[in-house]
Parts: structure tokens; sequence; C-alpha cells
């Protein structure tokens, strides 16, 4: 992983408003917890402002190919909640994974794991991550 | 009567889950206005004004908490406010689809919900509640002096996880008899 990924790389990582996965304006350990990998975009040397942008786009060509029946009865469920992020500095102190996970119309894909061969953190990882992820930004949530 | 005109709006377009539930309607109207009007203190800025028509559809309590309200039925004497925001909240994860998370994660299991509910309702002290994308449900419970519990719930299987002062600490409980009664307890003495 050192060699792939400078020191000063930052994870990014949409949250959606529904369901509440912060606490106290916190995020709960459980946005790091995932059997397929903790999903994040490589900040990849782009201004913050342009990650941004690109993970609102995201956020949007994930709906527009949201098939789901509750969609589109209640769109206002899957709105953006905020952007966090981790900083390569936290994901070597924790001995975190980074997997390279490019995905079509999104290059800067990554997977954070536990270790090469296993997937899911640790409950001290996870919580780790939590107690020191970055708000990078909030949105107002229109109920 | 009172009650009979007043509340059974709330639960008109519910008949069907409450069969069980008419025929003390009066008793538990009874407990539920003496719970919303126990739940109308200093803080719970939400609960303001309730009592003045505590049990219309406007209501925001009602509203908020429906899912809850409904589904302690006779018992709901045993409803707080935080215990109905758990239940709620269960209720909420309950309906999440597949790639709620925009990772691929599947939905939830009735099962495991109803098993989760069971246990917010014998809690001491309701947890704050979240879905993991491992197909897990996460309990956390924080005390006064910023310890940390946490139960990670799954069908067979609870992962119990302390940070208490820095110091952490695992465990690993299969579901079997009175386990239920063993997370209580673990409760009551995290909270000491």
């Amino acid at each position: 992983m050192d060699d792939i990924f400078p020191n000063d790389e930052v994870f990014y990582r949409r949250v959606r408003s529904k369901p509440e996965l912060f606490q106290d304006g916190r995020p709960s350990s459980a946005i790091f917890k995932d059997s397929r990998g903790v999903s994040v975009d490589i900040k990849g040397g782009r201004a913050i402002a342009e990650v941004i942008l690109d993970e609102e786009r995201l956020h949007k060509e994930n709906l527009n190919q949201n098939s789901s029946a509750r969609y589109k009865t209640h769109p206002k469920e899957f709105q953006l909640k905020a952007i966090i992020s981790v900083d390569m500095e936290l994901c070597k102190k924790e001995k975190l994974y980074i997997l390279p996970d490019k995905v079509p119309g999104n290059p800067y894909h990554a997977l954070i794991q536990r270790t090469e061969e296993i997937v899911i953190l640790t409950k001290h990882q996870a919580r780790e991550l939590a107690k020191n992820a970055v708000i990078e930004k909030v949105y107002e949530v229109v109920s | 009567m009172y009650f009979n005109q007043t509340v059974n709006p709330i639960f008109a377009t519910r008949s069907d889950s409450l069969d069980g539930m008419i025929g003390n309607l009066s008793d538990i109207l009874g407990i539920f206005r003496n719970f919303i009007v126990r739940e109308v203190t200093p803080g719970m800025e939400k609960c303001i004004n309730v009592t003045s028509s505590p049990y219309n559809r406007d209501n925001i309590f009602v509203q908020e908490y429906e899912p809850a309200i409904i589904m302690f039925g006779d018992e709901i004497e045993k409803l707080t406010r935080s215990s109905a925001k758990a239940i709620c909240k269960l209720h909420e994860i309950e309906r999440l689809e597949e790639d709620w998370n925009e990772n691929g994660a599947q939905p939830f299991g009735r099962e495991l919900i109803t098993l989760c509910k069971k246990i917010v309702m014998e809690m001491p002290v309701a947890p704050s509640v979240f879905p993991t994308a491992c197909g897990s449900i996460q309990f956390e419970f924080t005390n006064e002096e910023k310890d940390y519990l946490e139960f990670e719930i799954f069908s067979d299987h609870t992962e119990i996880y302390f940070d208490c002062q820095g110091v952490e600490r695992e465990e690993n409980f299969q579901h079997r008899n009175n386990f239920i009664q063993h997370l209580r307890q673990v409760v009551v003495d995290f909270y000491g």
C-alpha cells in the first residue's frame, strides 16, 4: 500500500441522510463496517472543491440509476447528508489496506480493508476512523 | 368516551395489526396519556404542548414515534422517548432496500429486526441504533464518563465491544436462552 498512495493522500466517503448514521454530529463506526470493503474515493491530487463536486455527481448518477420503488415514492430519503474523509496517516496508524478499485465513471474509487486478505475492519479500526473522520461538508436535509 | 372519540383516528388505519389490542383500548390509552404527560419535561422540546392534544394525529410525538407506539401495544408503559426513537430507527432500517449504502449492501431480514426490537425493549437505557453493511445492527451506548459500549447484533450472535478509559475489550456472545438478559446485565454494569 505504501508504494501506491502518497503520505498526504485523503479518502472521501459520501453519507446519505437515510439511514441516519450520525450521532450528535459525529459519524458512527457503523459507517466503516462493510463486508465488501469501505467504499471511498481518493483525492488523487485534486482540489477539495473538485472532489466535492465529483462526489455530488456520483451521488446523482447513483440515484438516476436507482430502480427501487422506494426512491420513486420517497426521494428525500436518498439525499446526501455529508461527505466525510479519512487521511493516509490515520489509515497507516491503523494498519489498514487500501485497495484501488476503479469503476466505470469513477477512476478514483478504492476500498479500505482490514488487511490485503481480510475485508471487514476490526471494531477498533472502525471506531478510530469514525472518531477521527473529518466532516468535509454537511448538507441541509429537507424532510 | 373521550378517549375513544379522540384517539381512534390515530389507530384507524392500523386496525388489522391491533386486533388484540382494541379490547383494552381505554386502558392502554390511559397509560399512553400518563406516558405522554410523564415525558413532558424540560429539554424534551418536541414533547412540549403534547398534552394539549395528545391523541391527535397532528401531534408531533405521535407522528414521529407511531411505529413504536403501535408496536408496544399493551406494553406501552415500557416505552420511553429514547426507546421509541430506537424502535422507529429499526423500523427505518427494516425498509432499507438493496444497495442502501451505494456499495451493494443487502436489506435486513425481518427476523433480525424483530430480535433487535425485543432487545431494545429489555434495555435499561435505550441505545443509539445503526445498520452496518455487514448484515448486522449496531447498538451504541455512552455513559457520563464517555466510555463506549457497542453491541453488534447478528441473527445468531452478538459481538460486544467496550472502550472504557481507552481500555478496549471484546466478547462474542451466542444467542442462547436468556441471552437478552445477559445483554441487559452488560448495560446495567456499564452504567454502574
